[in-house]
């Protein structure tokens, strides 16, 4: 009996802990200098839970408030808490236990509304051409379920859906692209799918095993980080960094990490990716040609679950014991060091910057 | 020494122990009834016992977990009513309470413990908690206690009918049927029982509804006796439990879950008595079946299966009068596979020794059991109790064991995170306590220190999970017991109650384990004029964490839960009952597990016929 949580939760956190904060989804907008709302200008931290909860740090780190889903709507956000996506002044928070996306003000939070129909197993959203795009597990015992959720912005409802293959994750807009990573869900997958929202068609690129996160470069390659299949499944494969151009749709050059590394998280800043693997940040410049063998700096962290970097702070979510609070521990770049530590929900996984 | 003289601190700071010799329900002189786990009465003097049997069975919900959630000092984890449902006892995990089914271990071979809401109690004579540890008796997982379901067989009650009834809130039924006959010669006893409830209920102060909380189960039992001549005896209980369960959501846009259970166990045992040897053979088999459909729409699903088979040969010898010697050997052999666990057999050999002494004043106990296995490396386990009868009302217990958790199918096998290295959690504790009985009242109350090391914990080690030998963990505190009857003419008054208060400390981060409350209570108030009764109970569940910091913004509030009923007895010897039960009588809007709202009043009807 208990074993099935068990189950449940070892897939689930495996997921998760494999799967890792996004890049900044910020769509361009800038936020207009005027107050927008409470939570504008600032850092937020969504947390799987449960209980699932979002977080937010003013960018000076004057104030920070957990639960600010809770304390603005006194609901609270179902189980589990896997990502979010702004478009324009929205937010939309994807909760994949409850086939559902919930719509906030993004920087209010107050809710406008919610998906729930047509949503099942939702991990990411993207948006083109102000549609919404959802990617979806579907049944993740069946690998043929898998679909990625066309929205209507404006009433929320999903108006169509177009199939793809196997454990769907990251999903990203390029011009009328959507490129969405499989890492393969409860299975294994090594593709990257190219949907033509012109007209739903769908192609796809193939990659090392276990693509998740995915950056665009200053150069305008689509950037996979891979984490290979890991030891334990019996079949260990190379984890790779893996860069595509976009006017081809083709790898153009595969990084390979060694064997038995597999680095879970990524991020794009000042022209450099920065990954973690094993509780070591790395540092790897768009014109290197190999991975680098040292770190930049060893996190003070027990369990690094999500990162994200932007300009020259790297932030970092500590889920410690997966039943406490996690902390928000945010990095200076430049000298490698703590700059500052929030308490924020219980298993943080995804940084956003507001 | 630090912990030699907290020990020492916590001794001084007891007052009491305690052991309560079970009431048997000897209606007819000669009538006979024969017990399958005898050690329940040979070597549980020196620890507290508590005998749940007839009225408390009969006003109580089917499952064990609102029978001992009422009557004992046990707290429960519970998911929503009806749904998952783990124990901590005296602050042990769920995989520290050893469910016993006639003296067989039943806890599961995949996660190592019992859900308690997949035991039916109608099917049962009794149910005794044991406190404290009972490794040696009855094995892997009697760290803070164990639960007996116990089935007795009566020689010469002649032919007996039992039927029972229950309607109530959220459409729950709950029906059951004994039938027994029995001779000088021979016993047979079937019982067969149902449950089942919509378990829709409104959660209190909300608009919602419990959703897919559905569930029901059915039991099946036999149990035979016959009696070849004066020296031999031969026993059998058959077990069968089916049950499907639809597990309640958090969110009515979850995707709908059920559970399935089926439960075997068969119990062959062959007894001779000759001089001053009594020979006991034993055979078993038990399974455990699960599947899990994480779309209750659909008909894929992940299972459990395993199988243990369990042979058993005890010999008692009277030493002297009053002294007695039991060798016993044992072997069990267990297969298991599952979605996530290849097929996998492991083989546990047992030696035990016990020996017993009575004397005027003082009895003592001791017992040692080693067992060996190629899976782990498995301590000696020992017990050794003193009792010491002060005056004839007041006695002091003494008791020290050691016990374990083995590691279980899923900390050794689940495909890529089982770990072979592992070793059982092993447990070393001493409790003292006093116990007083006078005639209409007993009172007891016993400290308990226990420390517990090498708790498996699965932790994250690369990209996966891992079971490692970690935790310490250091549980104490007191448990009280009082009893009080009263009878002025036709007026009968009974008074009962339990309380435990209980710290049980990670030792390293200092921090009390989730979901254990430091303070538990429940007590029992019951009324009888001639034919009618009135009763009112209560319960009470400290604060608990749900973060392993503590954190004091996620914390479950303290509750009182109160329930009352009604009987009334009918038929020339009042073996027809009928009675009304309100429960929650204050609509009380509480959660056992962060989130799992509880429900509200409601409200059963039932009858019980004996005939």
């Amino acid at each position: 009996m208990k074993n099935v949580f068990k189950l449940l939760t070892l897939i689930a956190v495996f997921g998760f802990l494999t799967t890792s904060c996004s890049n900044d989804n910020d769509d361009g907008t800038t936020p207009p200098v005027v107050s927008l709302g409470d939570y504008a200008n600032g850092i937020l931290v969504t947390a799987e839970g449960g209980p699932a909860s979002v977080s937010y740090i003013s960018n000076d780190y004057s104030t920070s408030e957990n639960n600010i889903y809770f304390n603005v709507n006194n609901e609270e956000l179902g189980v589990y808490l896997q990502s979010m996506g702004f478009n324009d002044n929205k937010g939309y928070i994807v909760s994949d236990n409850v086939n559902t996306v919930v719509v906030v003000d993004r920087y209010s939070f107050i809710k406008e509304g919610s998906i729930s129909d047509g949503l099942n197993r939702p991990r990411y959203i993207a948006f083109s051409n102000g549609i919404g795009y959802v990617t979806n597990w579907g049944d993740p015992y069946d690998s043929s379920d898998d679909f990625v959720a066309v929205v209507d912005l404006s009433t929320n409802m999903v108006i169509n859906t177009i199939p793809v293959g196997e454990g769907p994750e990251q999903i990203i807009a390029v011009g009328n692209k959507l490129y969405v990573s499989h890492k393969g869900g409860y299975s294994v997958n090594n593709i990257i799918s190219v949907i033509d929202v012109t007209n739903s068609t769908v192609n796809t690129i193939v990659v090392n095993d276990m693509p998740d996160e995915m950056i665009i470069n200053n150069s305008g390659q689509l950037v996979v980080l891979c984490e290979g299949k890991p030891a334990w499944t019996g079949d260990e494969t190379l984890a790779s960094i893996s860069k595509i151009d976009l006017s081809s749709n083709t790898v153009i050059e595969t990084l390979s990490f060694a064997d038995g590394v597999h680095p879970s998280a990524m991020g794009y800043t000042n022209g450099k990716v920065y990954y973690q693997s094993n509780n070591e940040v790395f540092e790897l410049s768009d014109s290197a040609s190999t991975v680098p063998s040292s770190a930049i700096l060893t996190l003070d962290a027990t369990t690094p679950y999500g990162m994200a970097v932007k300009n020259d702070k790297l932030y970092v979510t500590d889920a410690k014991d997966y039943a406490s609070l996690s902390d928000l521990i945010i990095y200076d770049l430049n000298t490698k060091s703590i700059v500052n530590t929030f308490e924020v929900g219980l298993n943080a996984s995804k940084i956003y910057f507001n | 020494m630090k912990q030699l003289i907290s020990t020492f601190l916590v001794f001084n700071f007891l007052v009491v122990a305690w052991s309560q010799t079970p009431e048997y329900s000897i209606q007819q002189l000669d009538e006979i009834v024969l017990k399958t786990d005898r050690y329940l009465e040979t070597f549980s003097d020196t620890q507290l016992t508590s005998v749940l049997t007839d009225s408390v069975l009969l006003r109580s919900a089917s499952s064990l977990t609102q029978l001992l959630n009422n009557n004992a000092s046990i707290y429960f984890k519970e998911n929503g009513l009806g749904m998952v449902s783990s124990p901590s006892f005296r602050g042990t995990t769920a995989q520290q309470t050893a469910v016993i089914w006639n003296g067989i271990n039943i806890n599961s071979q995949f996660n190592g413990q019992t859900d308690f809401n997949t035991i039916n109690i109608r099917s049962f004579d009794n149910v005794t908690v044991r406190s404290g540890g009972g490794s040696v008796l009855y094995g892997s997982g009697a760290i803070g206690g164990t639960v007996h379901l116990n089935n007795d067989l009566k020689f010469n009650s002649g032919f007996e009918n039992n039927l029972y009834a229950s309607y109530g809130s959220f459409n729950t039924w709950d029906v059951g049927y004994n039938g027994s006959v029995s001779s000088e010669k021979f016993s047979v006893d079937v019982g067969l029982s149902r449950t089942s409830s919509s378990n829709d209920y409104k959660y209190v102060d909300s608009d919602k509804t419990n959703l897919n909380g559905q569930f029901y189960n059915s039991t099946l039992s036999a149990n035979f006796g016959y009696k070849i001549n004066k020296k031999n005896v031969i026993k059998f209980h058959g077990y069968l439990f089916d049950s499907e369960r639809h597990f309640s959501l958090l969110s009515p846009s979850e995707t709908p879950t059920k559970y399935q259970d089926l439960n075997t166990r068969n119990l062959l045992e062959w007894q001779g008595f000759y001089g001053k040897f009594i020979s006991t053979l034993r055979l078993a088999h038990i399974s455990e079946n699960y599947k899990y459909f994480h779309n209750s729409e659909k008909s894929t699903f992940s299972f459990g299966e395993a199988k243990s088979y369990i042979g058993k040969y005890q010999l008692d010898y009277q030493v002297f009068k009053k002294a007695n010697l039991q060798s016993v050997v044992d072997v069990t052999y267990t297969s298991g596979e599952s979605s996530n666990i290849e097929e996998n057999n492991r083989t546990i050999s047992g030696f035990s020794l016990l020996f017993k002494q009575t004397f005027k004043k003082l009895l003592y106990e001791a017992s040692l059991r080693k067992e060996i296995t190629n899976n782990y490396e498995s301590p000696l386990l020992y017990s050794l109790g003193v009792q010491y009868h002060v005056t004839s009302n007041y006695a002091i217990n003494l008791n020290g064991s050691k016990n374990f958790r083995i590691p279980t199918y899923n900390d050794l096998y689940w495909f890529g995170s089982g770990n072979l290295e592992l070793n059982p959690e092993t447990s070393n504790q001493i409790e003292l306590g006093n116990e007083f009985t006078f005639n209409k009242t007993s009172f007891s109350v016993v400290g308990f220190y226990n420390d517990i090391k090498n708790m498996i914990r699965w932790l994250p080690s690369g990209s996966i999970w891992k079971p490692v030998n970690t935790d310490h963990v250091l549980s104490y505190g007191l448990e009280a017991k009082l009893h009080i009857e009263q009878q002025i003419q036709s007026h009968k008054i009974a008074l009962g109650g339990t309380y435990a208060y209980t710290v049980s400390k990670n030792k390293d981060t200092e921090k009390q384990l989730i979901y254990v409350p430091n303070h538990k209570a429940t007590a029992m108030l019951n009324y009888q004029y001639k034919r009618m009764s009135a009763y009112y109970e209560t319960v009470y569940v400290g604060e608990v964490f749900t973060l392993s910091d503590n954190n004091p913004n996620y914390i479950l509030d303290a509750y009182l839960l109160s329930n009352a009923g009604a009987e009334y007895a009918f038929g020339k010897s009042r073996n027809y009952t009928v009675g009304l039960q309100f429960k929650n009588i204050f609509n009380i809007n509480y959660q056992a597990v962060l989130s799992r709202y509880m429900p509200g009043i409601n409200y059963n009807f039932y009858i019980n016929l004996n005939f």
